[in-house]
């Protein structure tokens, strides 16, 4: 008997081994109406290296499997990809978000951004966003949320509420305060200002050291922000698992070398930002290329354009940088591809390609250059299905003409993005099309030609939830209402004059004495914020408070007067309802820069 | 004696048996046979080539059975005859078919602890997923692949001294999984070796490997019936042989 049970044993071993096998991803829990579609004979970079000639199937937002030559169901949309290349979604490992960003960079293909700075209000609804992978308007947002620096120190000037650290003891709480606000990770800020003539007040090793323990207590990985080498040391013998900029004060050294490949960190080196500021980009030969210029916003134009930090010596900077990235290249330190973007000369998106193209141009391979803006950030960030082109992998995706692999720049010949399986729309809204007009300033704001460019502004341009919306009449007549909601640590709505095109440009208004501002509606409290500087949105705007009078509130200042405004540099006028949040109206019965 | 025992006592059952226990028990065979299959699936597929772990399922795992059947038969024959073994068999009053098939039988199972092992790491490191009617047949098509192996590596092993049989099939099984397309897809051969592959069995059998788990497109029956001429060239050999064996 023994032998006809075992073999019947074994039958029923083998039978139930193969029968648990697992099966298909579920199609019934999946959006509404998923695109599914099959990339054919297309060339593939799966987050690592290239293959040739593969069908890569689509389903439900996601990789299902690939192949050459696969039997393509019935079901799914064919796209012939001869010719062109599949990358995974890009990822930029260093961004600040604001306004647009999100759809900005998508259009570029960058699919997920790992922001170093931003509002923290932004991050409830990140969280929820990259959750639910139902959406192509976006790219997926991860965060730092505010930054850790000193009182005073670099990241307070940009006009978002910072708490500072002020000593190794007030770490724990810091750290916590960000964990409540669902910071992914904690971005650390060791800037004593002197390579930018700015010094500013900085962090010390011991509260470095303490904001990193009590990061790791939290299971958060720990980014520093440094420009010099003995920062940078300091801050990997800190314990920090990352440095968001390469280092350029001079050529690395084998101390840091050694130090770095010891404790495994990565570097984000955003050699892109070190051109941008320094003015070593080729802007005009850039949004020359096919397709870039028509899919840039205005607040993308407007970074890009930004003047510098008059970075002393451009081209000595930008070449340190590319030095030193080639150098941490060589010596295996593992390299991600960030922008730093809006920084003067980024742009939300597009940098992401620049700096692939400087990444090749320090040495690396342009497959060394790519996993360096997929799978590597997914792996070091811990994102599981980003960056890949795999069974399971998220249908980020971005499809481009040409071969990335012999040119870098090829990435830049987009012809789809696709965000969780759902194609992405790559041209700029008509709105913001028509926006781009050019204009010079007038004096009488509310005049025939200047009160079609008042926007409506409001906080949801740092993550707040306050909405407004404007109406204007041909004779000079223009209101806004809406409403001011609690949600940002300040709330604001209203509407804005950008004084340059593109948007929020600075140009030069130094003949202008006076400003005249005058409101009626509900009331109040108003505000008039002045915006002013070479970096648009660079700077925290001036509050210039409208005091109530007669049948509303008013200013009427004498420009000379307020501090710390730059009129060679003049960006904006916004006129905004403040205070406590409830439904606002106003209506602008005046403006006008003499 | 009832069925059971009469089973127990079965000149197949006990061959089947040897058989196995006799390719389990010599790590010459036993060892290369489950660990080159699926290490070479482990690091080309799994970790070289992550994209490619659906695809590569099938044709490693056609390249480990293709094997178990060819060193089973080919070598183990020639070895088992030199011995004076067969001289032995065929002077009991044992039938002989029972010694093929257990063998058969032997080289089968281990053919599906290939495919199982290379299975399950595809479906856990992989993220391979069929249907189980696709993994079913995977494994099904992969099973009765070893018949006409077999029968090859049984003509080879009657034709070949002990000493020769190895060399000379490991000569003959490498560069067919190469140009079968087993490693790496046909597609991506020198184009000047790509036709070759169509006169390969191997890349019959991964063909309908790939089919049968839904993996590949393209049509079924060539790949059938290539394998159904190649199964009847393998027999016909294989008998040949064994009229020159018993001549011998």
């Amino acid at each position: 008997m023994r032998p006809l049970i075992l073999i019947a044993a074994a039958f029923a071993l083998v039978i139930a081994l193969i029968l648990a096998l697992p099966t298909p991803f579920s199609t019934a829990d999946s959006a509404a109406d998923p695109e599914n579609f099959a990339i054919t004979g297309v060339r593939v970079f799966d987050g690592q290296a290239f293959l040739e000639a593969v069908d890569v199937i689509v389903r439900d937002g996601r990789i299902e499997h690939m192949g050459p030559g696969l039997s393509i169901p019935r079901d799914l949309t064919p796209i012939d990809g001869r010719g062109q290349t599949l990358l995974p979604g890009l990822i930029d490992a260093h961004v600040h978000t604001f306004g647009q960003a999100q759809a900005d960079a998508l259009r570029f293909g960058v699919t997920t951004l790992l922001d170093m700075f931003t509002s923290p209000a932004m991050l409830p609804e990140a969280r929820r966003q990259r959750a639910q992978a139902n959406q192509s308007q976006m790219a997926d947002l991860y965060s730092a949320g505010v930054l850790a620096t000193a009182r005073g120190g670099h990241g307070t000037q940009y006009g978002i509420p910072v708490p500072p650290v002020s000593a190794p003891e007030d770490a724990k709480e810091w750290v916590a305060a960000r964990v409540a606000e669902g910071s992914d990770f904690i971005k650390i800020v060791i800037e004593p200002g002197r390579l930018w003539g700015t010094p500013r007040p900085t962090l010390d090793e011991p509260t470095v050291r303490a904001l990193v323990t009590a990061a790791h207590a939290h299971g958060l990985m720990t980014l520093a922000h440094v420009s010099t080498e003995a920062d940078a040391i300091m801050a990997v013998e800190a314990g920090v698992d990352g440095l968001v900029h390469v280092f350029a004060d001079r050529p690395a050294s084998a101390e840091f070398l050694n130090l770095a490949r010891e404790r495994g960190v990565f570097v984000v080196p955003t050699t892109v930002v070190m051109a941008g500021v320094g003015g070593q980009l080729d802007l005009d030969a850039l949004l020359a290329e096919d397709g870039i210029g028509e899919r840039l916003s205005v607040e993308q134009q407007a970074s890009l354009r930004g003047a510098g930090w008059s970075a002393p010596n451009g081209q000595a900077l930008l070449a340190q940088s590319l030095e030193n990235t080639a150098v941490l290249h060589t010596a295996g330190i593992p390299l991600l591809a960030g922008s730093d973007a809006p920084n003067p000369g980024t742009a939300h998106g597009l940098s992401v390609h620049v700096e692939l193209e400087f990444l090749v141009q320090a040495g690396m391979r342009p497959d060394q250059a790519l996993h360096a803006a997929t799978l590597l950030p997914a792996e070091h960030f811990g994102l599981e299905d980003r960056g890949c082109i795999r069974t399971g992998c998220r249908a980020d995706l971005l499809l481009v003409n040409g071969d990335p692999g012999t040119d870098i720049r090829a990435t830049r010949q987009i012809a789809a993005v696709w965000k969780n399986g759902l194609p992405v729309t790559l041209e700029r809204s008509p709105a913001e099309t028509a926006a781009a007009g050019t204009a010079r300033a007038a004096t009488d704001l509310l005049s025939a030609a200047e009160i079609a460019r008042w926007m409506p502004s409001d906080d949801r341009f740092l993550g707040g939830r306050s909405e407004a919306q404007l109406e204007r009449d041909v004779d000079g007549k223009i209101s806004v209402g809406g409403e001011l909601a609690a949600g940002s640590q300040f709330a604001y709505a209203g509407l804005l004059w950008s004084a340059g095109q593109p948007f929020m440009s600075p140009i030069d208004l130094t003949e202008r004495k006076r400003l005249l501002i005058r409101v009626r509606g509900d009331s109040g409290p108003w505000m008039a914020m002045l915006f002013s500087g070479a970096t648009p949105g660079a700077a925290a705007p001036l509050q210039l408070p409208l005091i109530p009078g007669g049948d509303g509130a008013g200013l009427n200042v004498n420009l000379a007067d307020v501090a710390g405004l730059e009129m060679g540099q003049f960006q904006a006028i916004g006129v905004f309802a403040v205070g406590s949040p409830r439904d606002f109206g106003f209506e602008l019965v005046e403006a006008r820069l003499e | 004696m009832n069925a059971g025992a009469r089973f127990e006592h079965s000149a197949h059952w006990q061959f089947t048996r040897a058989a196995f226990l006799g390719l389990w028990r010599m790590p010459a065979y036993s060892l290369p046979t489950l660990l080159f299959p699926v290490g070479f699936y482990v690091f080309f597929g799994l970790l070289m080539n992550p994209a490619f772990a659906q695809w590569m399922l099938a044709t490693f795992a056609t390249f480990g059975v293709v094997g178990t059947a060819l060193f089973a038969f080919g070598v183990g024959v020639a070895m088992e005859r030199s011995q004076g073994w067969w001289l032995l068999l065929r002077a009991a009053p044992t039938p002989f078919s029972a010694v093929l098939a257990g063998k058969l039988a032997a080289v089968m199972g281990f053919a599906l602890m290939i495919v199982l092992i290379m299975a399950w790491l595809a479906a856990v490191f992989g993220g391979v997923r069929l249907e189980s009617g696709q993994w079913l047949a995977l494994v099904a098509v992969l099973i009765a692949g070893t018949l006409p192996f077999s029968l090859l590596g049984l003509a080879l092993g009657l034709w070949l001294s002990p000493n020769a049989a190895p060399a000379i099939i490991n000569v003959l099984y490498l560069p067919l999984a190469l140009l079968s397309g087993l490693w790496i897809p046909v597609s991506q051969l020198p184009a000047m070796v790509q036709g070759l592959a169509v006169w390969l069995p191997p890349y019959h059998l991964a063909g309908l490997a790939l089919h049968v788990s839904g993996t590949h497109a393209g049509p079924w029956l060539q790949h059938l019936l290539a394998l159904a001429a190649f199964t009847v060239l393998s027999a016909g050999l294989a008998a040949l042989a064994w009229r020159r064996f018993k001549g011998a």
